[in-house]
């Protein structure tokens, strides 16, 4: 369990490094991009679709250190009046949906893998390294649906995240 | 059974009421056997991705450029090279060709997918500028608003022009602020999105023949029986007279209109331009966008 | 029948606290194992809804805000804003709303207008003397303005989602905005009377044109990103990612920057943007539903037949997304209901322009009203009073904020106008 527990944490904080570079090459990119263009009178072909890359990359990377550590938007108007014992229960219910989920999604992946022959326009970047992030995402997180399943006791406790609108 | 057909221009377009056309002939003639529903405006999406979910079943019908299926199968990329093509006649010929009858074959052996009519009509492609242009002589030097997409860029830097990228939707203030003088675009278009108020003249290049197409996922034509592929594919042909018809109307209309406004419709000598870029064609052949011979091959038809 | 199941499949998800994206995707799988679609759709929409390049701005806006927040800039615009208006009956509630509507020209959002000024706001009006649950109280309230004015998280997402123009939105919030301000504190003038608080001095002209000159650069970033949209200069993400720089220029002229906090920063940016688009990934199913089953159609034709046709509509959006926004995830909402929304109000003849700014006001009151309502739970929180206080005390400022909104749903203008002004091509 514990050995699980820390492949998860390496892989949530590997995630959360690389999305992090990722965004802040995003701002100077786009920065260094604007700059070209009204001073230099040269654009960047392509910038499009390295920026879709990239935003698409970051937000599956991104959704399993958010589920890992709790921060997905949850409303819990209801589960907060109940007792710890049903709540026990329900997050049990939800951990076996999201393995099945997860399980669901790579089945369908597997399914269309083989029409996915498309390439984007300028760096022909192939349509299946798009299509993979989810795999990034719902593997691991499955996993640590199953482990929370298993041993609820290392789940970390709901940091209560607020939806930032 | 009913069928989507995911059409990517809006209701009203030529495009849009073929595919309507189509549709409504298929119900009537297949007893309401087939019932096709037609999604305009790319509600279910547009463009190579709307194919590609056909191939994947998700739609059952989509309705798009020729030139799209060069995500497909290579050869029709050859299309949306510019100037391929002599006039529209030779264009037609080409359609009927054996030449390409054998690339919706391969469609068909390659990515599954049926082509039911490849010839239906399109609104020409026109460039519009601030000063006016005839000659390729005349794009030298003007920055020039392409889509981000490497053989349009090589077209048009080939002919002279200074390719710039301005996203579509700012199109029209970029000529009106002198950050572009040029682009190309369709008839319609320039209509619509005012282009000619901020550059007047409009140069009749037809620098690209492209045509629509209604293609359909290969697995579900092959279920059909016999009859009902035989309606499906008169369908399909009549719709190309109706929208011959619907674009020389439309087309008529957009030249009165653009009179009206006091712009400036330029006739040209394509041969001009052809001659400057055949050189470049071959380069693209020999780097592999399409089969080596077809762009000479297509230069033979009649 | 899946469609029925999809929607209970949702509820009860929601219900047992699973996060709001996850009951999205369970509801998707219930409604494919059930309804009559191609599996494969789910894996399309979920990734190609992401690859919208103006989404992109949600976390350079978010960023924006954060560096500004770090930078001390907040302290600045509200000591800036006290100058203005401390004299004023009810002095640091006035300075409380204008600090408001000048950093929601910064950020994208109401919690970071909360999180941000909420605790200096709090802070400054309790210790002189104003109740605790009304300092949260207008706190809370003042917020909703965050939204409104550009920049705009919930407008990017909607205008991203309905290809409605970006710029056009930005622009018509500008009015609606001041008047939200102005109405919360033609209100505050009054209600504070019972506060018995003795505002400030007045304020020299010298001392505020000093102010001014020293504190205007952040004061003026909505003027550098619209400037920049309206002029056809920069695309709504370069715009964001302009933001981003003018507000670490202006931080780091203050001297006030502190790097150290760069990783953090992004890490706030990156959870936002993840909370809403995973949101919008796992529920691209149901707009690929909502157009194959033409329900906006349908029920344009069900108000066009009720004899008030675009009038009735509004005003059952407004219902509607009233009641939804206390119990649910405003994102959620955005998300599911936008392509609806705008399906019926083009039927209707309601322009999508205007529709967006009555959409997103209406969220933004989700924000503020019990029992869902983070900025709420957040001003409770620095206040330290009772959830049940709070609540009692902003239920007053809702008058204001219903006014605007009627004001902004019957009177198109109020949006429209100023875009129809600056935006001439379009
Ligand atoms: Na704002
Ligand atoms: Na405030």
């Amino acid at each position: 369990m514990k050995s699980i527990d820390n492949l998860l944490r390496t892989i949530s904080t590997v995630y959360l490094r690389i999305s992090q570079v990722v965004l802040l090459a995003l701002v100077l990119g786009i920065l260094l991009e604007v700059f070209m263009r009204y001073f230099l009178g040269r654009a960047f072909v392509g910038s499009a679709e390295l920026t879709q890359l990239a935003i698409t990359w970051v937000v599956f990377l991104m959704a399993f250190v958010l589920f890992r550590t709790r921060r997905h938007i949850v409303v819990t108007a209801l589960v907060d009046m109940l007792g710890p014992r049903v709540n026990r229960l329900f997050d049990a219910i939800i951990n076996l949906a999201t393995i099945v989920l997860s399980i669901y999604v790579l089945v369908q992946l597997g399914n269309v893998w083989e029409f996915l022959g498309l390439k984007t326009p300028v760096f022909g970047i192939p349509d299946t390294v798009f299509k993979i992030s989810p795999v990034f995402c719902f593997v691991p997180m499955a996993l640590q649906a199953a482990l929370n399943l298993a041993a609820p006791w290392l789940e970390p406790s709901d940091p209560h995240e607020t939806e930032h609108v | 059974a009913t069928y989507r057909l995911a059409c990517p221009s809006a209701e009203t377009s030529t495009t849009c009421l073929a595919a309507t056309h189509f549709a409504d002939e298929v119900r009537e003639n297949s007893g309401g056997e087939i019932d096709i529903q037609v999604f305009p405006g790319g509600q279910l999406g547009s463009g190579e991705k709307a194919i590609q979910q056909m191939r994947a079943g998700v739609l059952d019908l989509v309705v798009e450029s020729l030139s799209n299926y060069g995500n497909f199968v290579d050869d029709f990329n050859v299309v949306s090279w510019g100037f391929t093509f002599r006039d529209n006649a030779h264009f037609q010929s080409f359609l009927a060709s054996d030449v390409e009858k054998e690339m919706e074959a391969q469609l068909f052996d390659e990515a599954g997918i049926k082509m039911l009519a490849s010839n239906w009509s399109k609104l020409p492609r026109v460039v519009v500028s601030t000063r006016p242009v005839e000659t390729p002589e005349d794009l030298a030097g003007l920055k020039f608003r392409v889509p981000g997409i490497p053989s349009y860029i090589k077209t048009w830097q080939t002919l002279g022009a200074n390719p710039t990228q301005v996203p579509w939707a700012d199109s029209f203030q970029a000529l009106k602020t002198g950050i572009t003088d040029a682009m190309e675009a369709p008839y319609d278009s320039v209509l619509s999105q005012k282009f000619h108020l901020a550059a007047p003249y409009v140069s009749l290049t037809d620098h690209v023949y492209d045509s629509v197409t209604v293609s359909m996922n290969g697995m579900r034509w092959s279920r059909l029986d016999e009859a009902q592929q035989q309606v499906m594919l008169e369908a399909a042909a009549n719709a190309a007279s109706y929208s011959a018809e619907l674009v020389a109307e439309a087309a008529k209309t957009v030249s009165d209109q653009l009179e009206a406004d006091g712009a400036t419709i330029i006739e040209v000598d394509r041969s001009a331009f052809a001659d400057k870029l055949r050189a470049a064609a071959e380069e693209q052949e020999a780097e592999g966008l399409w089969a080596e011979g077809l762009y000479d091959a297509i230069q033979s038809i009649d | 029948m899946a469609f029925t199941a999809l929607l209970i499949t949702f509820a009860i998800f929601m219900a047992m606290g699973a996060p709001v994206a996850l009951a999205m995707g369970f509801a998707s799988m219930v409604y494919i194992l059930l309804g009559d679609v191609m599996p494969s759709i789910f894996i399309f929409s979920m990734v190609e809804s992401l690859g919208g390049v103006t989404l992109l701005a949600i976390p350079f806006f978010v960023l924006a805000g954060e560096i500004m927040n770090v930078g001390g800039v907040t302290a600045r615009i509200f000591h800036f804003a006290g100058l203005l208006v401390g004299h004023i009956r009810g002095g640091l509630a006035h300075v409380n709303i204008l600090s408001s509507l000048f950093f929601a020209g910064i950020s994208g959002s109401a919690v970071a207008d909360t999180a941000g000024l909420g605790r200096i706001e709090i802070n400054a009006m309790t210790k002189a003397g104003y109740s605790r649950a009304f300092s949260a109280a207008v706190t809370a309230a003042s917020s909703c303005i965050g939204p409104i004015i550009p920049p705009s998280i919930l407008m990017v997402l909607y205008g991203s989602m309905s290809e409605v123009s970006i710029p056009a939105l930005f622009v018509g919030g500008l009015i609606p905005g001041l008047l939200l301000g102005a109405f919360m504190m033609i209100y505050v003038y009054f209600a504070s009377k019972k506060e018995g608080v003795v505002p400030s001095e007045r304020a020299s002209l010298g001392e505020i044109s000093r102010s001014f000159i020293r504190n205007a650069p952040p004061l003026a970033t909505p003027v550098v990103i619209l400037a920049g949209l309206v002029f056809g200069i920069v695309t709504p993400t370069e715009a964001g990612v302009v933001a981003v720089f003018y507000a670490a220029v202006v931080s780091m002229a203050y001297g006030d920057m502190n790097w150290s906090n760069l990783g953090a920063m992004l890490e706030e940016a990156l959870i936002t943007t993840t909370q809403i688009m995973f949101i919008l990934g796992m529920s691209s199913l149901f707009g690929w539903l909502v157009t194959t089953e033409q329900l906006p159609q349908a029920m344009a034709q069900f108000f066009q037949g009720s004899g008030y046709g675009h009038l009735a509509f509004l005003f059952a959006v407004n219902v509607i997304l009233l009641l939804l926004g206390t119990f649910m995830s405003l994102t959620s909402i955005l998300v599911i209901f936008t392509p609806t929304l705008v399906g019926m109000g083009t039927a209707l003849g309601v322009d999508p322009v205007h529709l967006g700014v009555v959409v997103v006001l209406n969220l933004t009151v989700g924000l503020i009203t019990p029992p869902l309502g983070w900025c709420l739970y957040i001003v409770t929180e620095i206040a330290e009073i009772r959830f049940i206080d709070t609540a009692r005390a902003i239920l007053p400022f809702l008058i204001p904020i219903l006014i605007v909104l009627l004001l902004i749903t019957y009177i198109p203008g109020l949006v429209l106008l100023p875009g129809e002004l600056l935006l001439p091509s379009r």
